[in-house]
């Protein structure tokens, strides 16, 4: 096993609306070990996306800890929070609107350096230039505007600036959502070549499971800000134990399935976090309901096997 | 089996600030009667520009036909002179469903009036039967009665869809071309949506396009399946036979860039490089660039369409699979 990189300890972030709590995360833990890759799956909602904007600092959590190499990463300030950012780094979903429009590639990705002061003018070109033969982008790009270059290369420099301080850590927000397939594909092959030759960290947070399973060393399930499973991706995909989980599953059409194939509809939508069910949070929509879901919250507790947890009351 | 659509070789383009954009480049595609069909492709391969030629749709200022044949129950859609007759099958014969439900939809019209309107004026009901009517057909598609007086914007994204899917089958139409219908919605609420399709595919039997970019959704709900690249279809035929011996090399790299969570891949096996400009598309085979198998003759020739049997084509020159040049 290796060594924790990561510790999420009871992570909370409640957003203000109008007066009432949106329970947007509600109290989650987790570890990510060194060198693998977790995902974080989940509808739209429910809340995966905030919990990667909260280890990166750009938000700010309502309560519990993150421990980055044991140093609780919410606590610190100033310089040394500065400096996280040479070891927690984040790629952003929508290549279009994450890229200052006003900049050249060049600009964009020397920022980093500039504002860590990490070398010299001449030392950031080199440094570049090397960043842009890792990403196999060819160098007269570095001249170029973001709107003169489409959605995959985009994404691309995107990763590069999110490599350009050799980060240990990179919180990938949905990377490849908003790409072709053909254009996907090339990606997550040049971030899974990236992983082994750095030695990077991914938390790889996505709404596409065919995506996550292909990346993650184990994957959790998120439904309105609460853990519903986690898993060895192996163990998760073979074997299901939440309703939820196996819902979400027998959802994603497939090249390999059958048209005559039946598959578990889930009623309704998800309910809204600012009001959540009592109870176990996917009371409202599951097929296996009983009285002691609207009452109780399950808790998430252990399985048969080895490292699968799951949060119902019946699995 | 009877013809419901045929296209051949529809050219169209778009003028921009920059340049003449060819969309199409020569389509061709038959479609027969309660048959379901899937359109697939890249971003930009003229996936919604063919469905927009269909119905009349595309933008006058700066778009179209040059030349080629929409022909829709023996009528030839693409002549001026057939203008009326367009504007009279259009939503009644032949419907469309949206990517963007919020976007089509009117935020200023209740639902039920905006389904009712469908029925008034291409059925010339009265405002009291058009709203029953309307009522029966949201309720078939699981909205309930209650809310047709609530405006879109009360509506979550999957019933939004589901509103559009019912505003376009209020006629009953012998085509509905669905646009990518589910890409804006989560997967549990895409389930749904795929499950109402199929219940009325096999309920009405309405003739179906489904533009989408995800194969699995083909698989899953069409029987034919039509692969663009560029503004034209290199690949087509029934479903099965495509997917599992696929004979364009494209088609081949996009159902190897595919992850997949029935199976364990190692690693993907992307196509290389970039769709090329539309603005500026090479000589010859528009895929040339970036295919594994580019012979000589790739560069100079376009391809025509080759019959592998009668239930499959495809556009290219390779004639034994797997040989490489």
């Amino acid at each position: 096993m290796n060594r924790v990189l990561l510790e999420v300890n009871n992570l909370k972030k409640y957003f203000d609306a109008k007066g009432k709590v949106l329970y947007a995360v509600d109290d989650i833990s987790f570890a990510i070990n060194e060198g693998e890759t977790m995902g974080l799956v989940g509808e739209s909602g429910c809340g995966k996306s905030t919990v990667g904007n909260v280890l990166v600092r750009l938000l700010k959590a309502t309560s519990g800890s993150v421990l980055y190499n044991g140093k609780n990463i919410l606590k610190i300030k100033g310089h040394e929070k500065k400096s996280l950012c040479k070891e927690i780094q984040i790629i952003f979903q929508d290549p279009y609107s994450s890229l200052n429009p006003k900049k050249t590639v060049y600009q964009i990705l020397s920022e980093s350096y500039k504002v860590q002061r990490l070398c010299s003018r001449r030392e950031i070109k080199t440094r570049i230039e090397e960043l842009c033969r890792d990403v196999n982008l060819s160098l007269d790009i570095l001249s170029k505007y973001p709107h003169e270059l489409d959605g995959g290369k985009r994404q691309t420099i995107g990763i590069a600036r999110a490599l350009s301080l050799n980060p240990k850590l990179i919180v990938c927000d949905e990377p490849v959502s908003s790409l072709d397939v053909s254009i996907q594909a090339q990606i997550i092959n040049m971030m899974m070549d990236l992983q082994k030759k750095k030695d990077i960290t991914y938390l790889f947070i996505s709404h596409d499971l065919s995506v996550v399973k292909h990346i993650s060393t184990s994957i959790k399930v998120m439904y309105l800000g609460k853990i519903m499973e986690e898993a060895f991706t192996e163990d998760l995909f073979g074997n299901p134990l939440h309703p939820y989980t196996k819902a979400l599953l027998s959802a994603v059409p497939s090249v390999k399935s059958s048209k005559e194939k039946k598959r578990i509809v889930l009623e309704g939508d998800v309910p809204s976090p600012i009001n959540p069910p009592e109870g176990c949070r996917f009371c409202k929509r599951c097929w296996l309901v009983q009285e002691i879901c609207f009452k109780e919250e399950p808790m998430l507790k252990e399985s048969k096997q080895d490292g699968h947890r799951v949060a119902c009351h019946f699995a | 089996m009877e013809e419901l659509l045929e296209i051949k070789d529809l050219y169209v383009e778009y003028h921009t600030m920059e340049g003449k954009v060819k969309a199409l480049n020569g389509v061709n595609l038959k479609i027969a009667k309660s048959e379901s069909i899937g359109l697939v492709g890249e971003t930009g391969a003229g996936k919604t520009t063919t469905a927009l030629s269909i119905l009349g749709l595309l933008p006058k200022r700066n778009s179209k036909i040059v030349s080629g044949n929409i022909i829709f129950s023996g009528k030839e859609l693409t002549d001026k002179r057939n203008r009326g007759f367009l504007e009279k099958i259009r939503g009644n014969r032949i419907a469309m469903v949206f990517q963007n439900p919020l976007s089509s939809l009117n935020p200023v019209f209740t639902v039920g009036e905006q389904v009712a309107m469908v029925f008034r004026r291409h059925q010339k009901m009265g405002k009291k039967q058009a709203k029953i009517e309307a009522g029966k057909i949201l309720e078939m598609t699981g909205i309930l009665a209650f809310r047709m007086e609530d405006y879109p914007h009360q509506f979550s994204g999957g019933m939004r869809q589901r509103i559009g899917i019912a505003a376009a089958l209020a006629c009953k139409p012998d085509l509905l071309i669905a646009d990518e219908p589910t890409t804006a919605l989560d997967v549990t609420i895409q389930a749904q949506v795929l499950e109402l399709m199929k219940e009325l595919q096999n309920k009405s039997k309405t003739t179906l396009i489904m533009i989408t970019h995800n194969l699995g959704i083909v698989k899953e709900l069409c029987d034919r399946v039509a692969v663009m690249y560029a503004g034209r279809i290199i690949e087509e035929g029934e479903v099965e036979e495509v997917f599992n011996h696929p004979f364009h090399p494209y088609t081949e790299g996009l159902l190897g860039s595919l992850p997949d969570i029935k199976k364990k891949i190692e690693r993907l096996n992307p196509i290389k490089g970039f769709m090329s400009n539309p603005m500026n598309l090479p000589k010859g085979c528009k895929f040339a660039s970036r295919c594994p198998y580019c012979m000589e003759i790739c560069i100079k020739e376009d391809p025509s369409d080759i019959i592998l049997n009668d239930k499959h084509r495809a556009a290219c020159f390779r004639e034994d699979k797997g040989k490489v040049s």
